[in-house]
């Protein structure tokens, strides 16, 4: 199902964390790996509450980015950096799509994850990699490591920026 | 009619969560002073909503701010509140002994003293 989404959108998806960085790195990411918006990103869906299994394409629209903040994002921040935020704006969009599912907060350090999704404060962890390659062995490890301090469901989101595509799932 | 008013504000924990995202941003892009100035913020504000969450009767809430509180301080550069909070939940919370070495494992492992 392909589904349109403004980058800026994300920010009201989840309102209580901030949002402007991480839209700006996605845009600059983006529009340096695809010739033209909106930009196009498939994300395989495993087992979401409220969604099940499937696939969205994500059709990304940068409109409301600014040139010059992608420009000074890309001055500030390494290259890695920027693929690491580019995978939390596509966790937060894949959330919200599928099921309806908010990030409330960011995890402690030490909890083996990188968010808090939902009341429910289920364990989310998110990986970027610029290289299709380095996809299996990302999610491999974010399920390790998930597994291990497993205290309840738990997400996992990993993407990666070369072919591009991206997978979210979640386990019990 | 009485409305009684929350006992754990929404906004604050917002503004926490916001503050911790501020800091690991500004971590990201090598501004420790950035850095440090937004985990004090979070750890203070962590150690008002443990309270709150105290007060609520969420012992669980109240035990993961005081936790987050203490990684707050910790990557703020203030390692001797930090472990001593860590050594205080220790003592209070001995059912969550293994949360807590994670944390503090991870904390010795990503901030080692000589990059404060």
């Amino acid at each position: 199902m392909d589904v349109t989404v403004r980058l800026v959108d994300v920010s009201a998806m989840h309102p209580r964390l901030l949002w402007d960085t991480i839209i700006t790195a996605a845009a600059a990411v983006l529009a340096g790996t695809q010739a033209s918006p909106p930009f196009s990103i498939p994300l395989e869906i495993q087992n979401v509450p409220g969604f099940g299994d499937g696939e969205l394409r994500l059709l990304l629209d940068p409109a409301s980015v600014p040139e010059e903040r992608l420009v000074r994002v890309r001055r500030t921040y390494e290259p890695s950096r920027l693929i690491e935020l580019t995978a939390i704006a596509i966790a937060g969009i894949g959330l919200h799509l599928a099921g309806g599912h908010e990030i409330l907060d960011v995890a402690v350090r030490g909890s083996a994850a990188d968010y808090l999704v939902d009341e429910a404060r289920h364990h989310l962890e998110i990986a970027g990699r610029s290289r299709r390659s380095d996809m299996e062995t990302a999610w491999q490890q974010k399920w390790r490591r998930l597994e291990d301090a497993q205290e309840g469901g738990c997400y996992v989101c990993v993407a990666e920026f070369e072919s591009p595509a991206g997978r979210l799932a979640f386990a019990d | 009619m009485s409305t009684a008013p929350a006992l754990v504000s929404d906004m604050l924990v917002t503004v926490k969560s916001r503050e911790v995202q501020r800091a690991l941003l500004a971590e990201m892009r090598g501004d420790r002073e950035a850095a440090r100035r937004h985990f004090l913020a979070s750890a203070h504000l962590e150690l008002v909503l443990a309270a709150d969450y105290e007060q609520a009767g969420d012992s669980l809430l109240s035990f993961r701010s005081q936790l987050s509180a203490a990684s707050c301080f910790w990557r703020a550069g203030e390692r001797e509140q930090a472990q001593r909070q860590i050594d205080n939940l220790r003592s209070a919370h001995p059912d969550q002994t293994e949360a807590i070495e994670q944390v503090q494992m991870e904390l010795s492992r990503d901030y080692p003293p000589s990059a404060s």
